[in-house]
């Protein structure tokens, strides 16, 4: 009876679905929003139970926010007035709404649990710093943070029971782009300013001019920080440091890491930034204390796993950006420390085996190709793989940083631990297959046919030197093993080089004129959102 | 001054990649070792029986097809030296030692061997992944990583012999080589020297891309006309620099620098003597392979080094060389897309100017020398405040 009322409201108010809209002619995605912006009219209308959902989890999103203001309301203040990334944040449910457009049933579920657990962590982590950061006069807890680059995994620094790793640029630079396309090109031109080349990679650029800007918040004795992922990440260090002004330590661990001798470096190295934080912070490593957190880590990625074998399914809800932006949050700034994501993940997979023994398809089964996506993506546009779906029915399957570091890690022994660590913090953020020699770059192919994709997207950061590098190579492969293949040109963290409709065109065109396909919502084919956050 | 008796010769040899020294050791039977970068030590490609081969590629005026498989968005010298090989210009080589000095670089050398562009049966590529700090543990890795890449494809790949015995005669003869090179560049150091920049770039580029034992007779003989050679009456230029930076294999850029007045008396680049040309000693205990590991790591300048210790040692030496080859500035430059030194660049400028009041000119360049009016603006304005600083009395 119950759901005979809503079948009835749902069929009465479909014409405000945007999705029926784009089906029939009368409008769709885009049709809500005013030019330019992203800033929409009204919600989107999913129907009653999803609107529901989607209503809900916006909810327990803003008290997630209510709760990251209440336990620390004067050094929060503080940091709006401190840091102009921190503006930037009460774009996160603007955000959230457009990551999620199209999205329904299961797939908006499991998108809501993923979204909700990284929202949570973020606002304690936001809270967390502002709270003890000498810029805002420091906290009880200043000196037991150990700042360290965000894309060396913190994995291994669980073993110091009374240290908070905190990954230093997260904050003010690679989650907030993400939010706000808008707020890094103030922090690139900085570093432009002071001789930076503008030809360099634009996430490196945009470290520097936080540097240089003084907007990183201080924490800790020492810091951490990598030659990860690449080489302006590597050279990006120099500037932080010496800004920073703390003793530091690099952890470079092995570039070409896919051959047996870089795991023995790479393990010393870990080993000697275990006792560089031993002598700066006087404290000793705790191998069960690591072997705990190594136990989370492995249950995330075994679960991964099982996740991996969904999705070369057309049954599997967990899609797109869902996917993507919660891999990468669970894996690279996660990392085993937080259970609660462990909680989600344990949540998720039993949708996810639900939804497969149903045989639903996400997208009510309107999605035309299964694409792998690799390289390093455009943070600008964090909901590329929505509209991607939405417009032209392309699945985003997986993304090449889902791959990251998915072995196990031993839990009882710290030699075999300690040796399991190097081979995972090898493969992290936009490096597993980005960096390191062509066989990594070349596995596109296998794992496109492994997960029963005919597409693959190829990420073309304008300043990535090592994707460039291979560009013809993996053309020519494309064509030779038969996959559909499009170049997306993007600057990954400066919006203005290659706007987000450039990015739009590199597919749309690919579609129309190559494939000769008709898109599933003209309104978002070509549109201006040049001035949305 | 009156011209140096070899120098069209060695202008001659370095119009190719295969020159005419490069042409007969070939023929003689021995092997041509290719490689890059500094990380790949010179010495040992000059084990009995084989020969060292710096990369250039002169004279490269369009990189269509590199850019075709690299884009136009990549450093030009990586692209020249890949577009050299596709045209053939390394088909004399029997394999190429490379590092992954840097991503470019890395990629690069992988055409090597994806798209197989030199015609040499023999021919292989190995890669090194060279360390970035300067510590032990660096130093271990680079001693596999030397041992694995570079020492047994050697052995038992090339036949070559590697012992103890053989490397050892490696670093006498390499050493010899190093003596008469910094014996003529240190003329430079002179208020009034028989030597100009472009001279000694010159003479360093030939040895590094000639067969050492065809080269050193004549770079010997050149010594001894330097010894004698009358400079001019005053010191003909107008103010003194070191250039450091990235890759410069091209003398007509030192030429360009000195043609705006100043005299380039030091030459901290890749492919420059400093470092380059300093002799290797083998300490009591040690290996001549763990001499030359430890060696390589000390000196090397590379701005890929992201260590406290090896970032100051970068601009501590830049430094140093100011003093002791009485420079009136720094001219510090970077290859187009070159992100390493791109970085450096901008923190050098600060430090040279702000800390060490070091006068600093920072350019940016192409592989070729196209278009050079740009530069040679700069380079004129920069040797002019130079100049006024000296009138000012260094004010």
């Amino acid at each position: 009876m119950f759901d005979k009322v809503i079948a009835s409201i749902d069929k009465k108010l479909e014409r405000f679905d945007p999705i029926w809209q784009a089906e029939h002619g009368k409008g769709g995605q885009r049709s809500r929003y005013y030019d330019k912006t992203g800033v929409a009219k009204y919600r989107e209308w999913r129907g009653v139970k999803d609107t529901m959902v989607d209503y809900a989890a916006w909810l327990k999103n803003l008290m997630s926010m209510a709760q990251m203001v209440a336990s620390a309301p004067v050094a929060c203040l503080k940091g709006f007035w401190e840091y102009r990334w921190m503006g930037s944040y009460l774009g996160t449910f603007m955000f959230i709404d457009r990551l999620f457009e199209g999205y329904r049933g299961y797939e908006l579920k499991i998108a809501h649990l993923n979204m909700h657990a990284i929202v949570r962590s973020l606002t304690k982590k936001i809270a967390l710093v502002l709270a003890n950061d000498r810029r805002l006069g420091g906290g009880p807890l200043t000196d037991r943070m150990v700042p360290m680059d965000e894309v060396l995994p913190p994995l291994f620094m669980t073993g110091f029971k009374d240290l908070i790793p905190i990954p230093l640029q997260t904050l003010p630079e690679f989650i907030i782009c993400d939010v706000d396309q808008h707020i890094e090109p103030y922090y690139i031109d900085v570093a432009e300013s002071f001789g930076l080349p503008a030809d360099v990679c634009s996430r490196c650029a945009a470290e520097t001019g936080v540097a240089m800007d003084d907007a990183f918040p201080i924490i800790g004795k020492a810091m951490l920080s990598t030659n990860m992922p690449c080489n302006a990440s590597e050279a990006t260090s120099m500037f932080q440091r010496r800004r920073i002004g703390m003793p530091d330590f690099p952890v470079t661990l092995a570039m070409i890491h896919n051959e047996p001798g870089a795991h023995p470096y790479s393990t010393q190295m870990l080993k000697d930034a275990i006792a560089f934080i031993e002598k700066e912070y006087n404290v000793k490593y705790d191998w069960n204390e690591l072997f705990k957190y190594a136990a989370l880590m492995n249950e995330q990625n075994t679960i991964e796993l099982e996740k991996w074998d969904y999705m070369k399914t057309p049954y599997n809800p967990l899609v797109g950006i869902a996917e993507t932006l919660y891999r990468l949050y669970a894996w690279a700034s996660v990392n085993g420390q937080d259970p609660y994501f462990n909680k989600t993940d344990r949540k998720v997979i039993k949708i996810i085996r639900k939804a497969y023994e149903e045989k639903y398809e996400p997208f009510a089964g309107k999605t035309r190709h299964r694409a792998f996506l690799w390289g390093p993506s455009a943070v600008y546009y964090t909901d590329f793989p929505t509209w991607i779906q939405n417009c032209w029915g392309i699945n985003i399957v997986l993304n090449m940083d889902s791959t990251m570091g998915h072995n196990m890690i031993n839990t009882e022994d710290p030699e075999e631990a300690i040796k399991d660590l190097a081979i995972f913090s090898e493969k992290a953020t936009m490096r597993h297959h980005a960096v390191g020699g062509w066989d990594n770059v070349n596995a596109v192919w296998e794992w496109a046919k492994n997960f029963n994709c005919d597409m693959v997207l190829y990420n073309d950061n304008i300043a990535c030197k090592g994707m460039l590098g291979v560009h013809a190579v993996m053309e020519e492969q494309a064509r030779e093993l038969g996959f559909h293949f499009i170049f997306i040109e993007h600057d990954l963290e400066d919006c203005r080089t290659v706007s987000r409709q450039d990015m739009r065109n590199c597919v749309n065109s690919y579609m129309s004129v190559v494939l000769g396909e008709e898109p599933l919502d003209p309104t978002i084919v070509e549109f201006d959102d040049s001035a949305a956050y | 001054m009156k011209d140096l008796k070899h120098l069209i010769y060695f202008e001659n040899l370095l119009q190719d990649a295969q020159n005419e020294l490069v042409t007969k050791a070939v023929e003689d039977g021995e092997l041509a070792l290719g490689y890059n970068c500094y990380y790949i030590p010179e010495v040992l490609l000059n084990l009995e029986g084989c020969f060292s081969s710096r990369l250039r590629a002169p004279n490269c005026t369009s990189t269509d097809i590199a850019s075709y498989y690299m884009t136009n968005r990549t450093c030009p010298y990586a692209r020249s030296i890949l577009e050299r090989a596709i045209e053939g210009g390394y088909n004399y080589l029997s394999c190429l030692f490379g590092a992954e000095s840097c991503a470019t670089m890395e990629r690069m050398e992988e055409h090597f061997f994806l798209i197989n562009p030199v015609k040499n049966e023999k021919f292989f590529v190995t890669q090194i992944d060279p360390p970035m700090k300067g510590d032990q543990t660096n130093l271990d890795y680079y001693k596999a990583q030397l041992m694995l890449k570079v020492v047994e494809p050697m052995r038992d790949r090339l036949g070559v012999d590697t012992s103890e015995a053989a490397m050892r005669k490696a670093i006498e003869e390499h050493n010899e080589l190093c003596r008469v090179i910094t014996e003529i560049g240190n003329f430079r150091k002179l208020d009034n020297p028989p030597i100009t920049g472009y001279e000694f770039h010159v003479i360093q580029l030939v040895s590094q891309v000639c067969p050492h034992k065809l080269i050193l007779p004549y770079l010997k003989e050149t010594l001894e006309e330097i010894k004698t050679r009358k400079p001019e009456k005053k010191f003909p230029f107008r103010a003194r620099v070191v250039l450091v930076g990235s890759e410069i294999d091209d003398p007509e850029f030192t030429k360009l620098i000195e043609m705006c007045g100043a005299m380039v008396v030091a030459d901290r680049y890749c492919f420059g003597s400093l470092p380059g040309r300093e002799e290797i000693e083998i300490l009591d205990g040690e290996t001549a392979f763990d001499a030359i590991c430890r060696h390589y790591l000390h000196w090397n300048q590379c701005a890929r080094f992201m260590d406290g210790m090896k970032i100051d040692q970068r601009h501590n030496e830049a430094k140093r060389l100011v003093d002791e080859y009485k420079a009136d500035g720094i001219i510090y430059e970077n290859m187009k897309f070159c992100e390493f030194w791109s970085y450096d660049k901008v923190l050098a400028n600060h430090i040279f100017t702000n800390e060490h009041h070091i006068p600093c000119c920072t350019i940016e360049k192409e592989y070729a020398l196209g278009a050079v009016g740009q530069l040679r603006t700069r380079f004129q304005a920069f040797i002019e405040s130079l100049e006024i600083k000296s009138i000012q009395g260094g004010k």
